[in-house]
């Protein structure tokens, strides 16, 4: 949570510079950017051997990253928590 | 042993079919809550285990899952898996990817929860900690310096 909390970063950015619009929170989110966040994100599944990133696309790389993606999926829509994130 | 494990599931049951019958997010949780207290309560008087032994199981269970379940519902990167595993080929590319889960979605998805839970306030503009938020910063701050913590988005 201290490490990648997302509302916690978003909450450490205001505390740091108060009555910021959303576009600002997310231009400097973290001090490096929403862009940051999804890189940092991407490079944690493709070192997990979740998500293969060796072509221009992402995807799906192994049967684990197939069952955790349908598991969680499965959860989302049996509790109708919608998509998340 | 068994009635910390038997009493959790029954807190799995009342949540799960609270989340079918009630929109409110809040009052599912304090249902599924009042409904645990209850078995756990009512567990400890049928039987000779002490209050204490299955409480403390129980509220251990209830991190767990609730761990679990904020993991998967607010995270990123499953976001990210699932939208994978629903297309056809499990693949999308980078711009494929933003089309389906916008960055700018993401962040309004969240800050809007955040001031509806009551942790930012929306001003004139932009958005601004309320007081209970601005106590969680300074101490997220603190912890962070105290783990040395630098890479933290």
């Amino acid at each position: 949570m201290l490490c990648r909390g997302f509302s916690l970063s978003i909450m450490v950015y205001l505390a740091q510079k108060p009555n910021d619009s959303i576009h600002g929170i997310i231009n400097n989110y973290g001090g490096v950017g929403a862009q940051a966040l999804l890189n940092k994100r991407l490079s944690t599944l493709e070192s997990l051997a979740l998500v293969d990133r060796s072509t221009d696309r992402l995807r799906l790389s192994t049967a684990h990253a197939l069952c955790l993606a349908r598991l969680t999926l499965c959860f989302k829509r049996l509790l109708r928590l919608g998509m998340g994130g | 042993m068994l009635l910390p494990l038997w009493s959790f599931c029954a807190f799995l049951v009342v949540h799960w079919v609270s989340h079918f019958f009630f929109s409110n997010k809040s009052f599912k949780w304090t249902l599924s809550f009042s409904a645990l207290s209850l078995i756990v309560l009512i567990l400890s008087l049928q039987t000779e285990v002490s209050l204490i032994y299955v409480s403390s199981c129980h509220f251990f269970l209830i991190m767990l899952y609730l761990h679990l379940y904020v993991g998967i519902d607010r995270s990123v990167s499953v976001r990210i898996m699932n939208e994978l595993l629903m297309t056809q080929d499990k693949s999308l590319t980078l711009a494929q990817l933003e089309k389906v889960y916008p960055q700018q979605e993401m962040f309004e998805h969240r800050v809007r929860l955040m001031v509806k839970n009551g942790w930012l306030k929306e001003t004139s503009s932009g958005f601004e900690l309320t007081q209970k938020s601005k106590w969680l910063a300074r101490m997220t701050i603190f912890l962070r310096s105290l783990y040395g913590l630098k890479q933290t988005w």
